[in-house]
């Protein structure tokens, strides 16, 4: 071998070895700026949804307990209002009545905001009842099914998944043009599973992705992902849609 | 004829300088230290063909030019950081390098020779710093990367410092009679100090008036 060939071949074998080190180093660098970035960017969302959950429970308990009672006693007045007059009787009854009215509306209102029953009985009570409530409209039959049949969770893992389960039901009624929602819950020790799915007419993922991903998909993916759990999305059209949603749980049963 | 090529390829950095000069009132103080960094290279290159054509030895001014050049970076850098404890450790890495620069330029060698030791530590260190800056804006950035400054300096950076140490290596081991050889390697050298010095004075246009606000971390 030519003397100089060798040099060279040391040479190369180094700057290779210097290449290699350098490669090496901007993978590792660049995972871990990518794993800071994530977290962050995920505390970001959680930061964002747990503001949106404040801000709805305080509108909530705002409408409930500050109009509910300033209307109540409105009423009471009225009804206290003393005249002979027929038709001043009359306006006096249909005053009371709107005032029903307008407290019924506000009860609604609040309870859709921040579901009573969630709060003071618990996830399965909350849903059971919305499903009935849905059903009994008549357009789409709510099959909810819990297995066991009663469990609770902590109190900020069921709103998640409260609200995950009135998206989904609402989208099944918004675009699905279903008969049937089924929705179940397993409790098991260290996990929960949901599984959400519809016979409607199911859609075509990737298209509607390029075409208007609306906020519901991207907030059910983002209650999931602050739960720490996975979720799987399973449509075709004419096919109906099926979610299967994984929640790691505190394993306390 | 290579010395004359290579004043002219090594000059095209003024463009860059004066690019950034003009800038200067106008950019972000975050990356004012960029453009001396560029002044100091142009006048320290300048000084040397100088001092080559007067037949005094480049050494002396080349081995103190690599370490303000070092200081200047880290400077750079350390304006960028946000955290006080990376600023820390910029500091440390400061006075650690002043310490092999000592080593290598009076203890191990004269510092009338152009050393190696020195140089090798600070090619390196500045690589890995320009590619942890470069992986943590490719991940932050949400807008167009060629057009951040600082993704732009620190490519720069590595594609220099990379080609650097490698023809160092090279001109370390293989034999000075070997000329084909190394003249390929300098004609190499002399594209990638061009291809670098379009990408500084496109950094100096791209360099912005105020830092945007991202999520510190
Ligand atoms: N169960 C379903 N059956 C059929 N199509 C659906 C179903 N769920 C969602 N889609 C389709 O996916 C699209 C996106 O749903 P998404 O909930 O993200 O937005 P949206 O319901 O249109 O608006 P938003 O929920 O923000 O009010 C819908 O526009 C609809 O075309
Ligand atoms: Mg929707």
């Amino acid at each position: 071998m030519h003397p100089f060939e060798r040099e060279i071949y040391i040479a190369i074998l180094i700057a290779a070895i210097v290449l290699a080190i350098i490669l090496f180093f901007f993978l590792y660098t660049l995972v871990k700026h990518q794993r800071i970035n994530s977290k962050q960017y995920k505390l970001q969302i959680q930061a964002e949804i747990i503001a949106r959950e404040e801000e709805r429970r305080r509108i909530a308990v705002d409408l409930h307990d500050d109009l509910g009672p300033f209307l109540s006693s409105m009423k009471l007045q009225i009804n206290l209002l003393n005249t002979e007059d027929p038709d001043d009787k009359n306006l006096i009854r249909e005053l009371s009545l709107q005032i029903n009215e307008i407290v019924q509306k506000i009860r609604e209102t609040s309870n859709n905001l921040l579901p009573n029953v969630l709060v003071r009985k618990g996830l399965v009570r909350a849903l059971t009842e919305f499903s009935q409530t849905i059903t009994k409209t008549g357009n789409i039959k709510v099959n909810a099914e819990f297995v066991p049949e009663h469990f609770e969770l902590e109190k900020d893992v069921e709103i998640h998944l409260y609200r995950i389960c009135q998206e989904a039901l609402h989208n099944t009624i918004r675009h699905a043009k279903a008969n049937n929602f089924y929705l179940k819950l397993e409790r098991e020790p260290a996990q929960l599973n949901v599984s959400i799915s519809d016979d409607g007419i199911g859609f075509n993922y990737a298209k509607m992705k390029k075409d208007s991903m609306g906020l519901g998909l991207k907030n059910m993916l983002s209650r999931v992902d602050f739960l720490n759990g996975e979720f799987y999305l399973d449509t075709h059209p004419g096919r109906g849609v099926v979610y299967t949603i994984q929640i790691p749980l505190k394993a306390n049963l | 004829m290579q010395f004359y090529l290579s004043v002219l390829f090594s000059a095209t950095v003024i463009v860059a300088c004066i690019i950034a000069l003009n800038r200067y009132h106008l950019i972000s103080r975050l990356y004012r230290p960029f453009v001396f960094i560029l002044w100091l290279g142009f006048l320290v290159d300048l000084t040397g063909y100088i001092t080559i054509m007067f037949g005094v030895s480049y050494a002396v001014p080349g081995n103190i030019y690599v370490l303000i050049n070092l200081y200047l970076v880290l400077w750079l850098f350390t304006r960028w950081e946000i955290s006080q404890s990376k600023k820390r450790l910029f500091q440390i890495m400061a006075v650690l390098l002043t310490l092999v620069w000592i080593l290598d330029n009076f203890i191990l060698n004269p510092i009338t020779q152009l050393n190696v030791l020195f140089r090798f530590c600070y090619s390196s260190l500045l690589i890995f710093l320009s590619i942890d800056q470069i992986n943590r804006v490719i991940v932050s950035e949400r807008k167009n990367i060629w057009k951040n400054a600082r993704f732009v300096i620190c490519a720069a950076f590595l594609i220099f410092y990379t080609f650097k140490s490698l023809e160092e290596i090279f001109f370390l081991v293989i034999d000075p009679k070997n000329e084909d050889f190394l003249s390929y390697v300098w004609m190499i050298m002399m594209v990638i100090t061009l291809v670098v010095n379009s990408i500084y004075a496109y950094a100096a246009l791209c360099i912005p008036s105020k830092e945007k606000f991202i999520l510190p971390y």
